[in-house]
């Protein structure tokens, strides 16, 4: 059985991609997993409260800066 | 008194009724005409379509609300256009032909002094045989095909809980789709429904697109920054997709969907056939079919319309390689170039090529994301346009046009999965502009509004976003502060 990555469970480990078919699959095996630290993260209220703010002033700035 | 007629009541046909109420008040008339009855937030309809909301939660019924603002809501579709008017009446017209309101199947003429074309897509299931509801695959294009998908849905997680493999493909159901970022999300959705059933181990959950490249998005991808180096949304989605050991096919075209599998050709000319339990595959959009006849009865159809069914505007369709492709060639007014009381917002404008570099496979299928005009540029338009005709009407028809191009115009897409405030998580992105311009940026975009993230944040965007967008399409006070 694979193992599977959840945000709870933040300990990364390599998985088969490409089970045995004759699909072209593609290879993703050298995509960056996230660091165990980089899951918390994901997840920490206070980490993304701040992200939410800057994500809505980042928003706000595309409406202001478009020329419309 | 002025009347302007908007044929359609989605993002942006909906979003220009109500500025033009706003700032038109009652002295002048405004008629929606829509087959619908009832508003839907689409971007929604992915949470409907894995069960974690009701299709109650993204409609609500437009009649009201236009009642509310003095606008005259007709439950029809349009048949065709007559810009130039017809031997009663030099004024444009439109005839529709009812859906509702007790008037099924009669017909009407609207004359009009203001015409906007806001259709939306037609659903081209028939492009390829057997998709959709109707063959053998699940849409999430409306609030029904999402509650369909989300029964289905249930099926295969009930299947999977007995112990049975399962194998799940979420994607694009022809060579030529666009909404690339709402399959992305449904498959983020999907994966966290299956993590929260316990069965996503028993799962084989494959992400079938025709972007050549992960990340692409039909919009060519995205440079980011990040801790002081460029990467790629190529790489982003790619570790996404690793993490979430979601299986991605690339550069692919749907040729046909038969019971419990789907055919495909690759970029290469190869040719496949994937065996499925479940299949959410998005349909290619054209426009909703529309004829246009001049004073004398002949058909310019071909004059108004891109053969694809999009009206053309003020675009520049001159046929060019991509190397050639700059953001000026994308419309700024929307105004049809033959007709300038008419303009044509939304999915429903003819774009001047795609804005991903198309390819065809080794044998010459055309296998070529279409540009994604949704969402936040779909509004902006409504709005752009509807200021353009209010100052027309208020000061004449030289007033000068409002403008808003795509190519200088941001977007948000939010794949966000999950319900509640501590158990979700997304994928959030932002771009700047949407069709990139290399002239003003070596990356085509502006890097610092360009960014993704995943996380819980972006899940909250897009709780935010629901409740925001369905408030202001109600038009509840101070609804014309929320930015489009």
């Amino acid at each position: 059985m694979n193992a599977v990555t959840t945000p709870s469970d933040p300990s990364p480990q390599e998985t088969p991609m490409n089970p045995p078919n004759a699909q072209p699959v593609a290879d993703l095996s050298m995509a960056p997993l996230p660091t165990p630290q980089t899951l918390r993260r994901r997840q920490s209220i206070p980490i993304q409260l701040s992200r939410f703010a800057v994500f809505n002033a980042r928003i706000m700035r595309m409406v202001l800066k478009g020329d419309h | 008194m002025a009347e302007v007629v908007i044929l359609g009541a989605g993002v942006s046909g909906h979003t220009a009724a109500l500025h033009l109420s706003r700032m038109l008040g009652r002295d002048h008339t405004i008629t929606v005409v829509s087959p619908n009855s009832q508003w839907n937030w689409i971007p929604s309809n992915i949470w409907v379509g894995v069960g974690k909301m009701d299709k109650k939660q993204v409609v609500f019924p437009l009649e009201p609300i236009y009642r509310k603002k003095d606008v005259t809501f007709r439950q029809a579709k349009a048949m065709a256009i007559r810009p130039d008017g017809d031997g009663a009446s030099d004024r444009g017209a439109v005839d529709i032909e009812y859906t509702g309101q007790g008037k099924a199947g009669q017909s009407e003429r609207l004359r009009y002094d203001y015409l906007i074309n806001a259709t939306g897509p037609q659903l081209k299931f028939g492009m390829t045989p057997g998709l959709g509801p109707e063959g053998h695959s699940v849409s999430v294009c409306t609030a029904d095909h999402a509650i369909e998908a989300a029964a289905k849905l249930k099926d295969v997680i009930a299947t999977l809980k007995a112990g049975t493999p399962q194998t799940l493909v979420v994607g694009m159901g022809h060579g030529t789709c666009t909404c690339e970022g709402a399959a992305f999300e449904y498959v983020f959705n999907v994966d966290h429904e299956l993590r929260e059933a316990g069965v996503r181990d028993l799962a084989r959950l494959i992400y079938l697109t025709n972007e050549a490249a992960l990340g692409d998005f039909g919009v060519d991808g995205m440079t980011f920054e990040e801790q002081g180096f460029q990467t790629s949304s190529e790489l982003w989605t790619a570790s996404l997709f690793r993490e979430r050991r979601v299986e991605a096919i690339l550069g692919a075209h749907v040729e046909k969907v038969e019971p419990g599998q789907v055919h495909y050709e690759t970029l290469d000319g190869e040719h496949h056939v994937l065996d499925f339990d479940f299949a959410m595959l998005l349909p290619p959009f054209g426009g909703v079919p529309l004829s246009a006849f001049d004073k004398d009865g002949n058909d310019i159809t071909s004059t108004m319309f891109a053969p694809s069914g999009f009206m053309r505007v003020d675009a520049d369709y001159t046929v060019k390689p991509y190397e050639e492709w700059r953001g000026a060639d994308w419309p700024t007014t929307y105004v049809s170039p033959s007709h300038p009381n008419v303009f044509a917002v939304g999915i429903a404008f003819a774009p001047p090529h795609q804005i991903s570099r198309p390819r065809k496979s080794a044998n010459g299928t055309v296998i070529a994301p279409s540009p994604p005009r949704t969402g936040m540029p779909s509004g902006v338009m409504g709005r752009t346009v509807a200021k353009t005709i209010a100052d027309r009407i208020k000061h004449g028809p030289q007033a000068p046009a409002h403008e808003a191009s795509m190519a200088h115009m941001g977007a948000a897409c939010v794949a966000s999965a999950g319900a509640g405030l501590r158990r979700g998580s997304a994928a959030a992105m932002t771009m700047m502009p949407v069709v990139p311009d290399y002239g003003r940026f070596p990356t085509g975009r502006d890097l610092g509004d360009t960014r993704g993230e995943i996380g819980l944040a972006g899940h909250w965007v897009k709780l935010m976003l629901h409740h925001l967008f369905i408030y202001k399409a109600k038009g509840r006070p101070g609804w014309q502060l929320i930015p489009e």
